[in-house]
């Protein structure tokens, strides 16, 4: 059993990764998310290895385990003192790469980021992106047709530098 | 001819991530899921005599029998109270629809029975009543530039765009008639000594600017609520400015008070809750006298009542940091330590861990205080994963909140009069760790 987890936890962690940290668009945070994810299909092994698609079930868990841990961050700075100083945002911190894309990337919507993620990283299809994000196939069409116009721009900043 | 789906596949896979992290870390965290599984089943005896109980346990003012939170030793964090109210979604009965702004994700505002269509990007929208209608702060995007407030009609008509750009969160007049922000003209995350902010006052139907103070230092300097129709509460948090001041529009900022953030302010501004004390609590200030009436050391204030006679307060029963191992041989009277967090064990922690071992860092007290004494008259327990609490009028407070991780709603409690169903439980993912978020009351 363990074997057969530590072959799937090798072949998956990649993909899932870059596509965490696409989605949640910090690096720190996608780490600690995508772990998570991981440990929670480790526990409910082998039934994870069943699940229909692994990799959105991993990206799904992973984004609420970054969206928790902005809740309780925020939760804990309204308990905390806050020390003079400018006060700390959710947003990311550390940024896997500093270049156009990936600026482009970090300035897009939250639901845009895990959409991109699943379809350019993940390769599900657009019917496949709806159900797990339990929106419509519409949706999931203008958001993407919206993003891909943003990251078109960067990557053609990007081959003209 | 270039296939931009393709090349953008190519151009996200070249995004460096994390190197190969060995299987072995994993499995410290899966036995720790393990564990709460296994403490789920031993609890489960202990879990059906509590929750039998306790959600049918009516709520009711203790008048003052309760030891005040700001009684308890300021050195350790205090235990947390028994609750008056256990959440059980399914046995709360239905009451009307909440009176407050909501959101549901698929894309509709809700503001008692009307509706309007409108999307929100962030999942930490700012949702505030105003005269006529409610105005929405949302983030588009994480780029802090990126962010809107818009007026929405209650009588469903059209949306209007307030501002956008770098602004901060909203407040709104007693009246209800204007809404106060601030705009960034700097680096929000990183903040520079020449940082500065400019905050503005404007009618909230409309946007039109009524009062504008250019040149404020700090670029995270910002209105934290009215004090009256004509003075507002800033919070400098800059490196270069901190502290609280007072702009009586027209003129400029005055120092006010040394604290260094604000809570929640009383709708009226009569009462601040304030965070920076020596001793680390949460001050509770009345502003005509000037005088600290109470210290609130277990929780963080979420908002006063309309009439500033009661703040909720949300406080987690079990600290999320504490782990099945901490438990597993704590007795009542322990001390768990880690890092820099501290905290006495009390059967009331264990009692709440062995009732969800499963996950108690769901778990959260919402506890209406007496405002100006910290008595506590009310404590809901149940799965608050948003916290965010609105009072609907002088004695109810709508919050949302969870059941089993499988289904939400919008719960209404009374002082008084308990607790009951604002919204119908909506349905969440069938998988526990992919649940979706049905209703937003923003923050």
């Amino acid at each position: 059993m363990d074997e057969d987890f530590t072959d799937w936890y090798v072949a998956l962690r990649p993909r899932v990764l870059r596509a965490v940290t696409i989605a949640v668009g910090d690096r720190d945070l996608a780490e600690e998310a995508t772990a998570e994810a991981f440990a929670r299909a480790l526990a409910r092994w082998p039934a994870a290895a069943a699940l229909d698609s692994p990799v959105a079930w991993l990206l799904k868990v992973a984004v609420n385990e970054a969206r928790t841990r902005w809740r309780r961050a925020r939760l804990e700075r309204r308990h905390l003192q806050r020390l003079a100083g400018e006060p700390q945002r959710h947003a990311p911190a550390a940024e896997p790469r500093d270049d156009a894309l990936w600026t482009a990337v970090a300035a897009l919507p939250e639901r845009s980021r895990q959409v991109v993620a699943m379809r350019y990283v993940l390769d599900l299809t657009e019917p496949e992106i709806a159900s797990t994000l339990g929106v419509t196939r519409g949706t999931v069409a203008s958001t993407l047709s919206r993003a891909r116009r943003q990251l078109a721009a960067a990557l053609t900043h990007e081959e003209t530098k | 001819m270039i296939d931009i789906d393709d090349e953008l596949a190519r151009a996200l896979a070249r995004i460096p991530v994390g190197d190969h992290a060995p299987v072995e870390h994993l499995r410290g965290r899966a036995r720790r899921l393990h564990t709460r599984r296994r403490l789920a089943a031993a609890g489960a005896i202990a879990a059906v005599t509590a929750a039998a109980a306790a959600v049918v346990v009516p709520s009711s003012v203790r008048d003052g029998a309760e030891p005040p939170v700001t009684d308890r030793p300021p050195a350790e964090e205090p235990a947390p109270g028994v609750p008056d109210v256990v959440l059980d979604l399914g046995t709360l009965g239905r009451g009307p629809e909440p009176a407050v702004p909501w959101y549901e994700p698929a894309g509709t505002l809700h503001f008692g029975t009307e509706q309007a269509p409108h999307v929100i990007e962030s999942d930490y929208p700012a949702l505030r009543r105003v005269d006529g209608g409610f105005v929405v702060w949302d983030e588009l995007s994480v780029d802090q530039a990126e962010r809107s407030l818009v007026f929405v009609p209650g009588n469903g008509g059209y949306t209007e765009e307030i501002a956008g750009g770098p602004i901060s969160l909203p407040v709104v007049s007693p009246d209800g008639i204007r809404v106060a922000w601030a705009v960034s003209n700097g680096d929000v995350d990183t903040g520079t000594s020449t940082s500065t902010s400019t905050l503005i006052v404007a009618d909230a139907t409309t946007g039109e600017v009524q009062e504008e103070l250019p040149g404020v230092p700090g670029s995270s300097t910002k209105p934290m609520g009215f004090l009256d129709d004509d003075t507002i509460l800033v919070e400098a948090g800059a490196n270069t400015v901190s502290g609280l001041h007072t702009w009586e529009l027209g003129g400029g900022l005055t120092p006010y008070r040394d604290e260094t953030g604000v809570a929640a302010v009383s709708p009226a501004g009569d009462l601040l809750a304030l965070t920076g004390d020596a001793g680390g609590g949460i001050d509770v200030v009345d502003v005509a006298s000037d005088a600290t009436l109470w210290t609130l050391r277990d929780g963080y204030p979420l908002a006063f009542s309309p009439d500033g006679r009661y703040l909720a307060v949300g406080t987690e029963p079990v600290r999320n940091w504490v782990t099945p191992e901490d438990l597993a041989t704590a007795r009542p009277g322990d001390v768990i330590a880690r890092d820099e967090h501290e905290v006495t064990v009390t059967q009331d922690m264990l009692d709440t861990a062995a009732r969800y071992p499963d996950g108690w860092e769901r778990i959260e007290h919402l506890v209406i205080l007496d405002a100006r004494t910290g008595a506590e008259l009310l404590r809901v327990e149940g799965e608050l994963p948003e916290l965010t609490a609105v009072w609907e009028s002088g004695t109810s407070v709508v919050f949302d909140a969870y059941q089993d991780s499988a289904e939400a709603a919008l719960v209404r409690c009374t002082v008084g009069a308990g607790c009951e169903l604002a919204t119908d439980p909506a349905a969440l993912d069938d998988d526990p760790d992919t649940y979706d978020v049905p209703y937003l009351l923003g923050s």
